[in-house]
């Protein structure tokens, strides 16, 4: 054995002022704990939480998704018993669908609950409408000058505030409730051959469930014509002003000259009759209304019903 | 009850074992550890003497009584964790180069020479002690590494080289040059030293 050592270095390290030393108390307890707790054997793993246990549920070590599709089929169930009461959506175009429905005026001091009533929506609108429901809630807003113009008239019946614009503007996703047409309608025109009023009811009625009408069966000097809403164009305006001016609840004078019968899916919405300068306006199920028709209004009456082309009943949807 | 045997006893479940193992080599392993480590590293002491103990209870399960004896396995493992450390330390630098004459030590002869302390000091053991730990500390690593495995832990050079993983002659010259700059660092120290008894 080779041995370098030098004696002097030796004993020179052996008298070092470090040669006392030694580690901390600490350093030793612990270095003398892990010793200890290596000789333990491996401690039984402590039973899952419960939050460990749902854990392991929800995602189990192979992340089978049956939990995801257990889920769904929750999901499902739950939307198809919501869905239940509901009609199915019908084939319509989708113009039409989204066109509005009513005008939605709030009635809180509106006539009696009888003058109301609901009128389902469009079937494709039904499931937008739901979560606008809170608009169409009564509101006691101030009366619309035509109210006051209403009072003048017939001050017997009670007035129905206008909607509020807000209102009207929400009126494409409301549900259903609104007033009865004549009274608003009435309430809205105060004479028959004002204009405003006339304009104003043509505006609320572009609302109406009969605006969605699709076909018309023009009857005239016993002849009757289908004609299509998209054919022709025209038609639609001047329905809805016959319309707006037959308010009041009285009977036709005269013998009717023209029918014309607003149609859609071939179901009967309403039945206009003229027998000039009166205008009688019959929505399907609701009572008649009469008014009178100005001179300008007649005169495109009758340049459609003369100049406009007709589609033959059968081919007429 | 020799080191082996307690080492032994201890892998086989018994703590006092260990206990024994521990109160019988902690000084020496913790003078060790801080000498190796250095000045700069000295904070650190505690922790790489602890991270030696517990290199020496993971691996209880493979000490072996047929190989070196347990005093030297332990003094490799805490040689091993200190020059870790100082290699992540960056302190470690290239040792064996040949001497080329110029001696790395020698600015230090003149601080050396104001600080000789009087031979009839009582104090005389403890500043050569002291100067010898400050001449350590001037040393390369690995030079440092082989003078104290080899002077404080009693290891021939034959062993140092086995357990430094070196040549025999390399180990043997780590080993010269390391003395040679100390004796030039200790200076009168050393006079003093073989005039005493």
């Amino acid at each position: 054995m080779s041995t370098l050592r030098d004696a002097r270095l030796q004993k020179a390290l052996e008298h070092a002022p470090d040669a006392a030393l030694a580690p901390g108390k600490s350093v030793g307890d612990a270095i003398k704990f892990e010793a200890l707790r290596a000789l333990q054997p491996v401690a039984v793993r402590p039973s899952p939480g419960r939050w460990a246990r749902l854990k392991a549920w929800w995602l189990p070590p192979g992340h089978v998704p049956w939990n995801a599709a257990f889920a769904s089929l929750l999901l499902a169930s739950l939307v198809t018993l919501v869905w239940r009461g509901e009609d199915t959506p019908g084939a319509e175009p989708e113009a039409l669908a989204e066109r509005p429905v009513a005008a939605a005026p709030a009635a809180p001091s509106a006539p009696p609950p009888a003058q109301a009533q609901v009128v389902p929506p469009p079937l494709a609108d039904a499931p937008r409408a739901r979560p606008a429901a809170p608009v169409t809630k009564p509101r006691p807003t101030a009366p619309a000058p035509a109210d006051t113009m209403a009072a003048d008239v017939a001050p017997a019946v009670p007035a129905a505030p206008s909607p509020p614009a807000e209102v009207v503007a929400a009126v494409p996703q409301a549900p259903v409730l609104r007033a009865a047409p004549a009274p608003a309608a009435k309430a809205m025109a105060p004479s028959l051959g004002r204009t405003e009023s006339a304009g104003a009811a043509a505006s609320q009625a572009a609302h109406a469930p009969w605006d969605g009408w699709t076909a018309l069966r023009v009857t005239a000097a016993a002849r009757t014509d289908r004609v299509l809403r998209s054919a022709s164009p025209g038609w639609a305006g001047v329905v809805q002003r016959l319309v707006a001016v037959a308010v009041t609840p009285a009977p036709l004078e005269g013998v009717a000259t023209l029918e014309v019968e607003l149609l859609r899916g071939g179901v009967s919405l309403g039945r206009l009759e003229l027998a000039e300068p009166w205008v009688r306006w019959t929505p399907t199920g609701e009572a008649s209304r009469t008014g009178q028709a100005d001179a300008a209004l007649l005169r495109e009456l009758r340049v459609l019903v003369t100049a406009e082309p007709v589609t033959p009943p059968d081919s007429a949807r | 009850m020799p080191d082996d045997q307690l080492m032994l006893a201890y892998a086989a479940g018994d703590a006092a074992a260990f206990n024994a193992l521990y109160a019988r080599h902690e000084g020496a392993l913790f003078r060790f550890v801080r000498r190796l480590l250095g000045s700069a590293l000295v904070a650190q002491a505690d922790e790489v003497f602890q991270d030696t103990w517990l290199r020496i209870v993971s691996a209880r399960d493979s000490f072996s009584p047929q190989g070196a004896a347990w005093r030297t396995w332990a003094f490799t493992i805490a040689h091993n964790v200190a020059m870790d450390r100082l290699r992540v330390s960056g302190r470690e630098i290239g040792v064996d180069t040949p001497a080329d004459g110029s001696d790395p030590l020698d600015w230090l002869q003149p601080a050396i020479d104001m600080a000789h302390p009087s031979a009839e000091d009582v104090a005389f053991w403890r500043a050569a002690g002291q100067q010898l730990l400050t001449c350590l500390d001037a040393l390369p690593d690995a030079q440092r590494a082989a003078f104290l495995l080899h002077h404080e832990d009693g290891a021939e050079v034959e062993d140092l080289a086995q357990r430094l993983g070196l040549p025999f002659e390399t180990a043997k010259s780590r080993l010269r040059y390391a003395l040679q700059k100390l004796r030039g660092c200790m200076g009168r120290y050393l006079v003093a030293l073989e005039a005493r008894p």
